[in-house]
């Protein structure tokens, strides 16, 4: 199960990371096509308390950063500062900054996670007790997943044409043409 | 263990808060004199899908998709609920469907070939874990965060701490403790 748990992880990660590097490029194409500025979309949000788009992506990374050092047992977590981005470059930076995180994390590194029991803190006094295996389903997934479709559906709510093929990239690969096969 | 369970062990506990969060939203909607109903039919953009759909394909991407990987038949979708109180019964069944599926039905699942239609004449063919993770996964999220969106865009008062309604035993304060 260790190899099917890193994989479930990392693989996530970095297909999502990556779908979502491609979906700010074509919201820059569309935005410049339009005559905007598609760094707007950066403090675009869906509500004037929810997070705008760059939060949604920064906790998107925190996300994926807590969970690799959680579970390559790597120490203490660093909780980020104020973010400071103000353009898609600087987003896409940061999410790519994740994704070579993500590909330094070995599955050996990963060894134990699974089961091993989590104490992380969070804000304030409070802290995620509870074992890596629910820490990725309970946690790390619905947090990680909320970011990544807030922030895709922010920019369809601004008008950028996007679709399922541009939010889930890389099942591209797993679709076949049964009329060009049976041919 | 068939690592694929994560879908039902996951896909559960986050309808039932889906389930809470229309309970919300009925009360926000009582509270400003209008009727929940109203927000069936909103969207994010005119070229998405509405709520009722969001909440339908929340529902039944991981009930169908669990069905193949065990080898059970989907069958389709149907239509989209016209009412709140459509929508809840319909969150009710899925959770009472993936809730009666235990490890055990999943065995084997990791490994076993998965077909499914999609538009016109393509399928998506994976391995029941890639199905999963890739697939059933993102979609499942995709639908039920979007519900969620379409809520807070609507102006009904909602937090992460209704998204996640199930996580409090694992929340310890150092300061209580």
């Amino acid at each position: 199960m260790s190899r099917q748990f890193y994989d479930f992880a990392t693989v996530t990660f970095t297909q999502m990371l990556t779908n979502l590097i491609k979906v700010l490029d074509k919201a820059a194409d569309h935005a410049k096509s339009q005559g905007l500025d598609p760094d707007a979309y950066v403090e675009a949000k869906l509500a004037p308390d929810m997070f705008p788009l760059k939060l949604q992506i920064q906790v998107a990374c925190v996300q994926v950063n807590d969970a690799i050092t959680i579970f390559t047992n790597a120490g203490e977590v660093v909780r980020p500062g104020a973010c400071t981005d103000t353009t898609l470059e600087d987003l896409k930076a940061r999410m790519s900054a994740a994704l070579a995180n993500v590909a330094s994390a070995t599955p050996e590194s990963f060894e134990g996670a699974e089961t091993r029991v989590v104490d992380m803190p969070l804000f304030g006094t409070k802290h995620l007790v509870t074992d890596g295996e629910s820490m990725l389903r309970d946690w790390t997934f619905p947090h990680f997943y909320f970011a990544m479709t807030t922030a895709y559906d922010i920019l369809r709510h601004e008008g950028v044409p996007l679709g399922k093929p541009d939010f889930a990239a890389h099942i591209g690969a797993m679709i076949v043409d049964r009329a060009g096969a049976a041919a | 263990m068939s690592t694929a369970f994560i879908l039902i062990q996951s896909a559960a506990p986050m309808l039932r808060n889906l389930a809470a969060i229309l309970d919300k939203a009925e009360a926000h909607a009582q509270a400003s004199g209008k009727s929940a109903d109203d927000y069936v039919d909103a969207r994010l953009a005119p070229d998405m899908f509405n709520l009722a759909r969001q909440v339908q394909f929340a529902c039944y991407g991981p009930t169908a998709g669990a069905g193949r990987l065990i080898g059970k038949l989907a069958v389709p979708p149907g239509d989209p609920d016209a009412t709140f109180t459509a929508m809840k019964t319909r969150i009710a069944a899925a959770v009472a469907a993936l809730e009666a599926m235990n490890a055990g039905d999943f065995a084997g699942a990791d490994d076993r070939d998965v077909v499914q239609p999609m538009q016109g004449t393509r399928v998506l063919e994976a391995k029941g874990l890639a199905y999963v993770r890739d697939w059933l996964m993102p979609n499942f999220y995709f639908h039920l965060v979007t519900a969620y969106d379409i809520l807070r865009n609507q102006g009904v008062d909602l937090s992460k701490r209704d998204y996640l309604g199930h996580i409090g035993p694992m929340i310890r304060d150092a300061a209580v403790a």
